[in-house]
């Protein structure tokens, strides 16, 4: 719904950009209807509120610094159930986004304020095989969070598939309890967790 | 002397980790290292080895001042319960001590208890 979304900052082009829905290699998975029609930045209302912007190298040793960072932020301005969800979904996010993220581009990670929502924004450039990987990933956790998650574990206590991959995501979506959408422009991905206050 | 006392605990920025014998290992603090078990892997299944040694029927984890992991050290617990899963019926069983403070608790470790059925188990400190 990119009619509804508010362009935001330096943003503009990616806020107003429509939900990509790449080729799914299950027949099933196209027959599903979309689910990625509301954007977070939709639901933040018309003067939402930047509260941290961030940008950093793709691969940067950082995330024990991030997470001390954004403990210390969400736990000094919002509630501590809400606070730990933000706080996970931001260090996964941030994780996906340093781990996958193109070398010569920055990884930007941002946190927004609107009406009653919390949005983590993530931003980086990656190469195409990935957008599809993840792209394929977010459409198995929006159809089962849980179900992903327990998979992607099993997974992990089985040796098989890529260790390591997918499992943040799935975190977000089942530990924290939040939607996560993406949005695609190009070799551009933005990830974006969205958390009631 | 038990095999526990003998194991070498590696340290970590931000994490504690305290062998309290006979059978408990506290975790304290935060994991947020990418590569988890390059420093944390080969202490865990040290631990293992001995409780195995020791022939403990149980061994308590006990995570209640562990405020974060990230996702890659979640694989750490899985691994864990993989070994005591591959010990069974002739190993131990895991007890991990959990608290509602920290909301990642419950759905990992309930997730691992599931995959790992009979094996490893949860009790709530609060």
């Amino acid at each position: 719904m990119p009619g509804a979304s508010k362009p935001l900052g330096t943003q503009n082009t990616l806020a107003a950009a429509k939900p990509t829905r790449l080729p799914s290699a299950s027949s099933s998975e196209d027959a599903r209807p979309a689910r990625r029609v509301a954007r977070p930045i939709a639901r933040l209302g018309p003067s939402p509120s930047t509260l941290i912007h961030i940008e950093c190298n793709s691969g940067a040793d950082i995330l024990d610094y991030a997470h001390t960072f954004f403990t210390a932020y969400t736990e000094g301005h919002f509630r501590p159930h809400v606070a730990q969800k933000v706080t996970i979904a931001a260090f996964e996010l941030l994780a996906n986004g340093l781990r996958y993220g193109t070398m010569s581009d920055k990884v930007v990670i941002e946190l927004l304020q609107g009406n009653s929502w919390i949005v983590v924004r993530v931003t980086n450039s990656t190469i195409m095989a990935r957008i599809a990987m993840l792209t394929e990933h977010l459409d198995k956790i929006q159809a089962s969070p849980e179900g992903t998650y327990v998979e992607e574990m099993r997974k992990s206590l089985t040796g098989a598939g890529q260790r390591g991959a997918m499992l943040g995501l799935a975190r977000v979506a089942h530990e924290a309890g939040l939607e996560i959408f993406s949005t695609v422009e190009g070799s551009r991905v933005v990830v974006e967790a969205c958390c009631p206050t | 002397m038990s095999s526990l006392q003998s194991i070498s605990i590696p340290t970590v920025d931000s994490l504690t980790l305290d062998i309290q014998l006979p059978n408990r290992l506290k975790m304290g603090g935060r994991i947020t290292h990418q590569e988890p078990g390059k420093v944390l892997g080969g202490f865990l299944k040290a631990v293992h080895d001995a409780a195995v040694r020791e022939s403990l029927s149980t061994f308590e984890l006990d995570v209640t001042e562990l405020k974060f992991v990230n996702s890659s050290s979640i694989r750490l617990f899985l691994d864990w319960a993989g070994l005591v899963k591959a010990q069974a019926p002739n190993g131990y069983k895991l007890c991990i001590l959990t608290t509602r403070k920290f909301t990642w608790q419950k759905t990992s470790f309930v997730a691992i208890t599931a995959l790992a059925a009979g094996c490893v188990e949860i009790r709530m400190a609060d």
